[in-house]
């Protein structure tokens, strides 16, 4: 695992049945890919919100027994209304005219092929892989797009503003251009490793007395909660727990990024599940 | 629309015959105004000019080697191109969906194109006109 390298594009791979599923990864290389499989629309769902992933492979049809089943397809509206930019293929062992149409046309897939041989020109595995690496360029492409455009910081800290975050960290009246600056840049150094291209839930905390920021985050890149610290001084920031991180979560210190005089810090939350994240996110509401 | 003109329509196909009976068909009551052309790239020269509220193209024009001149014309048209097909092909669709217009068989009876017609634009603009 350690020899991999690290922030390889992820695909979720959805397929009832396992043989496919098991072929569906082995087709990719797995030096390249980060994969995952989900055996249902439920599970699948459940790792599309936790997880951004690059390109989601659904086959169209994951109840095997019911013939008009596209819950495959079906995937595509949660897809589509998380934003990250992931690009889908469905694979089908059952095309028609009307799926692909409602696939391609009123969902917004990347991709559908067959996965019976014959039929597919070129054959199947070979048009597979290209179209996973084609379509992991096109997510790529989204994300730097809504890296540049900065949607998802101001979403996540939706409500405050630079100068708010400011104004907490620094005395009254000594909020320059520049600190503002600093702060903007130390929140988007720490954010975008973690995530978030999209619109996303998130809390943010200010605190007056100790002069930091806090904002809590489900870090779609690592299926994580991830919570970034920003303040005047390290010492402010190292080795104190917030208040509301149950004693029982193990957070791990990530990265930081200095600023003069500005200090950032990132950690995840190990072992916060997303149910107790949204749970805490509400809580707060 | 009605209010505002008939609808124009533009019929891309190499088979003439086919082509004037459905501008026959179209036309007989007054209701569509028909234009045909035998070509993508004369299609695309008219496409420039009038304003179509629908395009009927023949599968094997929109994708033999003058492709180019009909993905001009979906970038122009987009939804409003919808590619015609002599025989039932999903891999045409898939490609015609991909490149952002419609497919349908090709009504092999002219005066099957009418309804064809009708709920394209009444799909577009919601209302058969």
């Amino acid at each position: 695992m350690e020899t991999l390298p690290q922030d390889r594009p992820r695909v979720l791979i959805v397929d009832d049945q396992p043989n496919w599923r098991e072929a569906l990864c082995e087709l990719l290389d797995p030096t390249k890919y980060e994969i995952e499989t989900a055996a249902s629309y439920d599970e699948a769902k459940r790792k599309l919100r936790q997880r951004a992933f690059h390109v989601l492979v659904a086959d169209q049809r994951l109840v095997d027994a019911q013939v008009n089943n596209i819950q495959g397809i079906l995937l595509l509206d949660e897809v589509n209304k998380l934003r990250d930019g992931t690009q889908a293929i469905i694979v089908t062992g059952y095309p028609s005219i009307e799926a692909a149409k409602d696939a391609l046309k009123g969902r917004a897939a990347y991709d559908y092929i067959f996965k019976s041989p014959e039929e597919s020109e070129p054959p199947f595995n070979i048009q597979y892989r290209e179209r996973v690496k084609e379509a992991t360029e096109e997510a790529e492409l989204e994300r730097q797009k809504a890296i540049t455009l900065g949607f998802s910081v101001s979403s996540l800290i939706a409500g405050l503003t630079y100068e708010r975050i400011a104004e907490t960290l620094f005395p009254a009246g000594t909020v320059s251009q520049d600190l503002l600056e600093g702060v903007k840049r130390v929140l988007h150094r720490l954010l975008y490793p973690l995530q978030p291209l999209a619109r996303q839930m998130g809390r943010v905390w200010l605190s007056e007395s100790d002069q930091t920021c806090e904002v809590l985050c489900w870090s779609r890149n690592r299926g994580k909660a991830a919570l970034i610290r920003i303040g005047r001084e390290r010492l402010s920031l190292d080795d104190r727990k917030p208040e509301w991180l149950k004693e029982s979560w193990r957070s791990i210190k990530d990265e930081q990024f200095a600023s003069v005089p500005l200090v950032g810090i990132s950690y995840t939350i190990d072992d916060m599940m997303f149910e107790d994240f949204v749970a805490l996110v509400k809580e707060e509401d | 629309m009605s209010d505002r003109r008939i609808p124009r329509i533009l019929v891309v196909d190499s088979e003439p015959k086919w082509s004037q009976a459905v501008k026959a068909t179209l036309e007989e009551h007054g209701k569509y105004y028909v234009v045909n052309v035998g070509d993508s790239e004369t299609a695309l020269k008219s496409s420039y000019g009038d304003g179509f509220d629908l395009i009927l193209i023949n599968a094997t024009l929109a994708l033999g080697e003058n492709m180019p001149k009909f993905e001009e014309i979906v970038r122009l048209y987009a939804d409003k191109v919808l590619v015609i097909s002599d025989v039932r092909s999903i891999s045409t669709a898939i490609k015609v969906f991909k490149m952002g217009a419609d497919y349908a068989e090709k009504p092999f009876e002219p005066r099957r194109v009418i309804d064809l017609v009708a709920s394209r634009l009444q799909q577009a603009y919601g209302t058969a006109s």
